[in-house]
């Protein structure tokens, strides 16, 4: 095992001037921090600040573009989070790195079993240890329980377990917290504080700003990649913090809302919705003309949201699963496949459009008319010289750069794809127009198009709810603004009257009182 | 919080011996066999059905290591059919070169299972093409070499053990047991074994905990290779020639024991023992059949429902314990929603 007691406050981990771009987004411009020994360290930021992507280039499952890392005072550039993990470093993911199909002591020791002399695999070992560490976060499941067999937040202490069980001496927690329970956090902050008090460095990685008071002895934000903040947390407060993590200037992207009529009836209307550990008891209006947008973190149940309007619940729930009612055009349905929804009227531009939203290989005429062949078709033979007018017509309209309608959709740049997709639904004149994230990866240019439309639709009548991360967006292209935090609506907002702040406040659930009475809209 | 003895002597039983439901359907095709088929219940026919099995019961085993990784072999048929008439024709029914031929027979069958792997490993294209291909390639050369003639012949010694008995037990089931056993280590013991389930569980989760997924890709559809070479020799025994299509059906027929002993296609379940049960499972319905004088196309027919029967069991469990525990999860206590539709 790897524990050296450093002495408190010495550098275990340096990041200097680290890069790192994805496609056209600069991840982390520049980032520079150091991790202390015997110091819990919170890293803030919104979404999309760049937070994760710092952590796990510090634990080797990504690598930098620039920059250098200097772990205990040498350089190192580590080829694969074992190699990290077995020099120091220990990762904690949202994201489980758990096998499902194997036990949890196999989990803990996979990829360094430990045999005997026979060479067999030490499974009392593995029993004996596992059991021992188990006990010791504090989880209730047993060594040779199933994985998959287990509830998440059992999980999600096992996968605790398999790290600290490495010993590490830089402990990165990325949101740990997110699905444990109320003793489950105070242990782990016990044993956070233990190890802090043994000397090693910590960085830990929550949305729940209170969490971090409680618990961190020095706070770095970070926004749009870079730091924008480094401080003891005796120095700060929770406002100042939330003040950091947003303040970008709002750019001149966002075309000029206009005035329309609100039709008396609404064109959705949601009531008591909710999915099984998704969200609950979600409650909203949407009427013909307006564009409203749905904030929150992620994670906050927003996308599932979305999915579930358009009849396809995350696997493996299924419409069924379904409380509450929804009524379009003040009739109530039962949406239990796309299919019924894309006949209702509604229409979903998803969240990954690579994988949801677009057939790569197929041209991207196809692509556009591919919702309503039905109509193209007689017969069941589609006409398609029809069709390729019809998507002529988009391609003009949206402005997509495109040698020609033929090309395979897998060929144009991110903003264009995005833009077909978006075409697919304009094509089809749907009344609901939901977005999950309409403009992630997109460039500049691609975006302010993809407002213009947006807003073009909505003076066309169409209803549309749009999810973003980004609160400029949400803020520039919203009539108004419904803030979702851990499955429920937190609380509307008219987009003269707020801010990114109290936004952003109301998504980390600082701002209670601004919880609506009730949700009529 | 001790948890009751049952369920983990259950979970230990499963280990070694696959899904519970697999067994009793073996005991009960045993009783419905000894009930309804006129001569079933003879210790000769027994013998015979265990003999018949052994063959399959070796290219099954290799096969269940390709599956547990997610990938899979259709290449044994051709394997088999090469492994029988290289060894055939090494051994020309020379008692001295027997150990020689089965040894020179199993690395041939290694090296081209490796071959696959490598492929399937380092350029990541689906082991059902790679394997595929080199079973036409495989089979093509046995053409070509045998003139697809009959070819060679076994040692003498090798020509009785086929369809012989050590007491109340077939020779050939013995000779299994060894390898049964070290299959059975290999796969709860060794940490060879826990990586083949951990790249099938999820091969980018095993990477990121330093397991070489390519090392355990290459390593299953080597064993694969070596064990249906080895099968072709085990086959020569019965039919004490070396014959160039000696595989002919034996690809769907292991995959088929594989998936009816409880494996996942998709990788990281399952096991051998299982597999075991589901190679005795096919061998009763040709035994059923012949005896009660049903035609081969109704035997395929026969084995074409019980896949069915398998998959749609194992598939349609499988997802009503997901929506279960992703509806428990998140309900504690007993608050089971009655899903009212929403509309």
């Amino acid at each position: 095992m790897s524990t050296t007691l450093t002495a408190p406050g010495t550098p275990v981990l340096e990041a200097s001037r680290i890069g790192k771009r994805f496609g056209f987004t600069v991840a982390l411009d520049e980032v520079s921090a150091t991790f202390r020994a015997g110091e819990i360290h919170a890293l803030l930021g919104e979404n999309g600040a760049g937070k994760t992507t710092l952590t796990r280039i510090i634990a080797g499952v990504e690598s930098a573009d620039t920059g250098e890392l200097r772990f205990a005072g040498e350089p190192v550039d580590f080829a694969s989070p074992a190699a990290a993990l077995a020099q120091g470093i220990g990762l904690i993911h949202q994201e489980l790195s758990l096998i499902p199909s194997l036990s949890v002591g196999a989990n803990v020791f996979l990829g360094r079993e430990p045999r005997t002399t026979r060479g067999s695999v030490d499974d009392r070992a593995i029993h004996r240890q596992t059991s021992a560490i188990l006990r010791y976060v504090g989880a209730s499941c047993r060594s040779g329980d199933v994985v998959e067999s287990l509830p998440l937040a059992q999980q999600q202490l096992v996968e605790i377990a398999r790290i600290l069980d490495r010993r590490p001496r830089l402990l990165i927690m990325d949101e740990p917290t997110a699905s444990l329970s109320r003793e489950n956090v105070a242990r782990l902050f016990e044993i956070m504080r233990e190890l802090r008090d043994s000397g090693v460095a910590i960085v830990y990685i929550s949305h729940e700003i209170q969490e971090v008071f409680a618990i961190a002895d020095r706070v770095t934000v970070l926004r749009d990649g870079r730091v924008t903040m480094t401080k003891p947390i005796s120095e700060t407060k929770a406002d100042e913090v939330v003040r950091m993590m947003v303040g970008r200037e709002l750019e001149a992207l966002f075309p000029p809302r206009k005035q329309v009529a609100r039709s008396p009836r609404p064109v959705l209307e949601v009531a008591g919705l909710s999915l099984p550990g998704h969200f609950e008891d979600v409650s909203f209006s949407l009427y013909a003309g307006e564009v409203v947008g749905l904030a929150g973190l992620v994670g906050a149940g927003r996308s599932e949201l979305v999915q579930s309007l358009f009849g396809a619940p995350p696997s493996p729930l299924t419409p069924r699963d379904l409380g509450g009612s929804v009524s379009v055009h003040g009739r109530r349905v039962t949406i239990s496949s796309p299919r019924e929804a894309i006949a209702q009227g509604i229409g979903l531009v998803p969240e990954d459009r690579k994988t949801e939203g677009l057939l790569l290989t197929l041209a991207l005429a196809e692509n556009i008319t591919l919702p309503q062949l039905a109509e193209l078709a007689r017969y069941g033979v589609v006409d398609r010289a029809r069709g390729a007018r019809l998507a002529a017509e988009q391609i003009a309209r949206l402005r997509i750069v495109t040698p020609s309608a033929a090309v395979p959709v897998r060929s144009l740049s991110g903003g264009n794809q995005q833009k077909v997709v978006l075409a697919k639904w304009l094509a089809k004149r749907c009344s609901i127009l939901l977005l999950d994230e309409p403009t992630r990866g997109v460039d500049i240019g691609a975006k302010t198009e993809i407002y213009a439309f947006v807003r073009e639709l909505a003076e066309n009548g169409t209803a549309v709810l749009f999810i973003s991360s980004s609160l400029p967006e949400i803020l520039g292209l919203s009539d108004r603004i419904l803030v979702m935090r851990r499955g429920r609506i937190e609380a509307e907002h008219e987009p003269d009257t707020t801010s990114e702040e109290r936004l952003l406040s109301a998504a980390l659930g600082l701002a209670r009182e601004e919880r609506p009475e009730h949700a009529e809209a | 919080m001790p948890r009751p003895d049952s369920r983990s002597a259950v979970s230990a039983f499963q280990r070694w011996a696959g899904p519970v439901w697999v067994w009793t359907v073996v005991g009960a095709m045993v009783v419905a066999g000894s009930l309804g088929v006129a001569d079933f219940a003879l210790l000769s026919n027994f013998q015979a059905v265990g003999q018949a099995a052994v063959p399959l019961a070796v290219v099954a085993i290799g096969e269940t290591f390709v599956i547990l990784t997610g990938g899979i072999d259709i290449s044994v048929a051709a394997m088999l059919s090469l492994g029988n008439t290289l060894s055939m024709g090494l051994m020309a029914g020379h008692e001295g070169r027997v150990w020689f031929a089965i040894l020179l027979t199993v690395l041939a069958g290694l090296a081209a299972g490796a071959t696959s792997g490598l492929i399937v490993a380092k350029l990541r294209v689906p082991s059902f093409i790679v394997t595929l291909g080199a079973a036409n390639i495989v089979q093509g050369i046995v053409f070509a070499y045998t003139k697809q003639g009959t070819y060679g012949s076994p040692a003498p010694s090798l020509v009785n053990l086929g369809y012989a008995n050590w007491g109340p037990f077939p020779a050939l089931v013995i000779l299994l047991l060894p390898l049964l056993a070290v299959a059975l280590w290999v796969q709860n013991r060794t940490r060879a074994g826990r990586h083949v389930y951990a790249t099938g569980g999820d091969p980018a989760i095993a990477r990121l905990a330093g397991i070489s997924v390519t090392r355990v890709r290459i390593a299953a559809f080597a064993a694969s290779g070596g064990l249906a070479a080895l099968a072709g020799v085990v086959i020569s025994m019965r039919l004490g020639s070396g014959e160039p299509l000696a595989g002919t059906g034996f690809d769907w027929d292991a995959v088929t024991a594989v998936v009816i002993g409880g494996t996942a296609l998709r990788g990281g379940k399952g096991g051998v023992g299982g597999t075991i049960g589901g190679v005795l499972i096919v061998a009763m319905i040709n035994d059923f059949m012949n005896l009660q004088g049903i035609s081969t196309f109704w035997q395929t027919v026969a084995k074409g429902v019980v896949i069915f029967a398998a998959v749609i069991a194992g598939a349609g469990t499988e997802l009503l314990t997901r929506r279960r525990r992703q509806l428990l999860r998140h309900l504690p206590g007993s608050a089971a929603r009655e899903a009212p539709a929403h509309g």
